[in-house]
């Protein structure tokens, strides 16, 4: 299967289960929600599967194949992600930031790029140029990134993990800290990229934001995944009901 | 084989560590902040006992008092206040002001008293000794091995079950929080460093006797002792007190072993110096050493600030660059002399900015690469190697030892980088450059052709030039991103597909080999290898002297090592050092040193359409554009 395949995912610590073999399809072509109240496991199922954290037991595939080894390789396998808290690289302008996604992405290893020498790997350019854009933020291409408000930094964030041209993107919580107008822009993109074959998993609070955007849902709680289906079938359900009373 | 006489002995020098040891993690857990000054306030206190008995004719006691009664605790109460107050929020900045205090105390102890060291340091303890049986117990260990644990019972008694304790705790885990709870958090923080500087005289007043009163060798017998706060992981008082008298006994009990009389000055080694080592191995081994140091590197940068690429050799800096370092070459012979160290200094300096300024890997420890890369020189060259050859081929050496020597240190961050850095520098002073077997009748010269000094001094120029070529390329282009992405934020830099740990240990190697340069540089220039020149001391005032100047510019790099040069030259011994620990101290204030304050008034008259736009945020300034477009 294409797109992002989790299988068995377990993770302990000491005696408590923070993810308690998780079963997780994230499809390419679409939006894939991970909801559940704090405390969930949710992070913890998102650190294994980019290794910043070492699962005990389970399976991860991209695009069919394994994905294993410490997370920069994860990255340049082709699976992106962002940050709860925001992580720019605040001494770059904002293209520069793009750029460093692009630069790193798979089978751009060459010693000659490294050290800078010209090469037929100008064609990056290209692809910052078209995020930036898609993204609304080619005004601001030549500003520092650590210079923006929150809502634009997340923006930076998730251009640079497009910029690698991803199979697979996570975004840990990336609507908080935008504005009505910004939220509304990431759906759209998100819609988009999704439209175009990318495989997107999101753990997200704002209820509405998923509703709007995701075409499956997955309810995490205590370190299993107790409801998945469409959006409004998960969050219908009794045990979604009582954890986002008011908000569904 | 155990002796019971040695083990006495070691007794002695243990209690004397442990004091040090114990004095170091009191006032981190008093203050929150690990003082790598503690050595320096250390040695100022023991100078100044010396002056008050042997100068001013005091009585011991008396003058005894003077120091630890009121001296040390001043110095720690000014320094709270001046120096540690204001940056109280967070720990950013604190290690490399704790680094200037360091070198400004040395600075002030090399300008009061020249330097000089003396063998008549007045001891506070009685002489004489208790007798049990064959063996004599002196008073002093009796007394010292008293005041050590006191000091650390009493402390942890204080920090554990009492209110004080509770409140002292409250304000090292978050100041401004404990105050909002009406925690008196100023008067406990200052009471706190009152107290650090106390225990750091007593040190140096009790070591001085023991030890010769110099102060580089103080600062680094004192700093040596790191390794029993780090084998306690910062935390455990009787672990500290207990690993340092196991040290000590070992240390002694090591003078009773005779192996084959060629591994005698191995053993010796050792004997001599099984702290530092502990030190070295201790912050290679021991894992996942915890620590609250984040934003160590605070104040060293400008947050937000451009990275700017006409800093490494634009075509300003390089032309007024070259129009000055070109001067020397018309100077009289004496001052040509002197401005010999300028362009190695520099590399050596330019050789931090790769690693601190680009890359954000705090090296205290390029003093050691320095040193080796001269050492290398001279060897190859006694092999037959041409000294030409010799001069480019030992820095090359050096690259595989950074490489080495960069891996275990990879995995630290913040203070603990620093201190590995620093051990690694230390073990290398101690275990190569102070052993005649490697250092001994060891001859430098230049290369033929360039013994003249005008033809040296071209060469070095030269050699400067390709350092700001290697440097160029490393803050150029897809690599120099990836070095400033992995000092803004390493998880970032991760999921960007960086290699972290293959570009941490690439850019180490790097500056190592550049230091190495800087090193071969230095010893030709003096036709010598002074092992003073690359004391792991002097690779702490080399940092900071970077630190001052602005950690990323390659430029300001240049030009610092060409002002510390003529100030040492213009000036009397200390002065230089007054001004860098001054400068350090201050740089929380003005953050990216004195090329971020020339790049903050470059920023002002930057090419602006709108003035004052500049000042805007991006949002004001896309407004600002559309303003214009309706304009026109």
């Amino acid at each position: 299967m294409s797109g992002l395949v989790v299988r068995g995912l377990r993770r302990r610590f000491g005696g408590v289960a923070a993810v308690d073999g998780v079963d997780l399809d994230v499809p390419a072509g679409a939006v894939t929600a991970l909801i559940g109240p704090n405390g969930a496991g949710k992070t913890t199922l998102f650190h294994c599967v980019t290794g910043l954290d070492a699962a005990d037991a389970g399976t991860v595939t991209l695009a069919g194949r394994a994905l294993t080894g410490p997370p920069h390789a994860r990255a340049r396998a082709g699976l992106a992600w962002t940050f709860q808290r925001i992580e720019l690289f605040t001494g770059l302008t904002v293209a520069e930031n793009a750029q460093v996604g692009a630069e790193n992405r798979r089978g751009s290893r060459s010693w000659a790029k490294l050290v800078g020498l010209p090469g037929p790997w100008r064609v990056e350019g290209r692809a910052v140029d078209s995020v930036l854009e898609r993204l609304g933020l080619a005004a601001l291409a030549d500003v520092p990134a650590g210079t923006l408000p929150t809502g634009t930094m997340r923006l930076v964030e998730l251009a640079r993990a497009l910029a690698a041209e991803p199979v697979a993107l996570l975004l840990d919580e990336p609507a908080s800290g935008l504005d009505d107008h910004q939220i509304e822009r990431l759906a759209r993109v998100l819609r988009e990229l999704a439209v175009g074959g990318l495989a997107i998993l999101l753990v997200e609070h704002d209820m509405r934001f998923v509703r709007g955007v995701a075409d499956f849902a997955h309810l995490m709680i205590a370190g299993r995944v107790e409801a998945a289906g469409r959006p409004d079938e998960v969050l219908a359900a009794p045990l979604a009901q009582e954890i986002y009373v008011g908000e569904v | 084989m155990f002796y019971a006489g040695l083990a006495l002995n070691g007794l002695a020098v243990g209690c004397v560590a442990a004091l040090a040891a114990v004095g170091l993690l009191a006032t981190y857990r008093v203050t929150g902040v690990f003082n790598i000054a503690f050595g320096a306030v250390a040695v100022f206190c023991a100078y100044v006992m010396w002056q008050c008995v042997r100068v001013w004719g005091m009585p011991v006691g008396v003058a005894g008092l003077l120091v630890l009664g009121v001296v040390a605790p001043g110095i720690g109460l000014l320094l709270e206040r001046a120096v540690y107050r204001p940056l109280r929020s967070g720990a950013s900045g604190l290690l490399v002001a704790t680094l200037g205090v360091l070198v400004l105390q040395l600075g002030l102890v090399f300008l009061l008293w020249g330097g000089r060291s003396y063998v008549d340091a007045p001891s506070l303890l009685p002489a004489g000794d208790v007798r049990l049986g064959t063996l004599h117990l002196p008073y002093a260990t009796i007394v010292e091995l008293c005041v050590v644990v006191v000091v650390a019972g009493g402390l942890t008694v204080l920090l554990r079950a009492t209110r004080v304790g509770l409140m002292v705790r409250a304000v090292v885990d978050d100041r401004d929080l404990a105050a909002a709870v009406r925690v008196p958090a100023d008067r406990l923080a200052a009471g706190g460093w009152a107290f650090g500087s106390f225990l750091a005289g007593l040190a140096g007043v009790l070591w001085a006797p023991i030890y010769h009163l110099d102060p580089y060798s103080l600062t680094l017998t004192v700093l040596e002792t790191m390794g029993v706060a780090v084998l306690a992981r910062l935390a455990s008082l009787p672990v500290a007190v207990g690993a340092a008298l196991v040290i000590g006994v070992g240390q002694t009990e090591l003078t009773a072993v005779h192996p084959a009389v060629r591994w005698q000055g191995l053993v010796d080694a050792f004997h001599t110096n099984l702290f530092v080592l502990v030190l070295f191995v201790a912050l290679m081994v021991l894992p996942r050493l915890g620590i609250r140091d984040s934003g160590a590197l605070g104040g060293l940068h400008r947050v937000g600030a451009r990275r700017s690429r006409a800093d490494v050799v634009g075509r300003l800096p390089l032309g007024a660059l070259s129009l000055v370092l070109g001067l020397p070459l018309f100077f009289d012979p004496g001052d040509l002399r002197a401005a010999l160290a300028v362009p190695a200094l520099a590399v050596v300096f330019v050789s931090l900015v790769v690693a601190t300024g680009y890359a954000g890997q705090i090296s205290l420890g390029q003093a050691g690469y320095a040193g080796l890369g001269a050492l290398f020189m001279a060897k190859l060259a006694e092999g037959g190697v041409p000294w030409l050859v010799a001069l480019f081929l030992g820095p090359v050496l050096v690259v595989p030892v950074g490489w080495l020597t960069g891996y275990p240190a990879i995995h630290r961050r913040g203070l603990y980088l620093a201190l590995t850095t620093f051990a690694t520098a230390a073990v290398v002073g101690r275990f190569v450059f102070a052993q005649p077997v490697f250092v001994g009748g060891l001859a430098v010269m230049r290369p033929p052709g360039f013994v003249d000094d005008h033809w040296f001094y071209g060469l070095e120029l030269g050699c400067l030039g390709l350092a700001l070529v290697v440097v160029w390329t490393l803050h150029t282009g897809p690599l120099g991103r990836a070095l400033v992405a992995l000092r803004d934020s390493e998880a970032a830099a991760v999921s960007a597909g960086i290699d972290v740990r293959r570009v941490k240990v690439f850019v180490f190697a790097c500056a190592a080999g550049l230091a190495g340069l800087g090193g071969a540089l230095t010893a030709s220039a003096a036709q010598a290898f002074n092992p003073t020149d690359f004391d792991p001391v002097q690779g702490l005032v080399w940092f900071a002297a970077v630190a001052v100047w602005g950690v990323d510019s390659a430029v300001g790099a240049v030009v610092g090592a060409a002002a510390l040069v003529a100030v040492d030259v213009g000036t009397v011994v200390g002065v230089s050092g007054l001004l860098i620990g001054a400068g350090a101290v201050l740089l929380g204030r003005f953050p990216g040193g004195i090329a971020g304050v020339v790049r903050r008034v470059g920023d002002w008259f930057a090419v602006s359409p709108v003035r004052g736009e500049r000042r805007l945020s991006p949002a004001g300034r896309e407004v600002a554009d559309r303003v214009r477009e309706r304009r026109a």
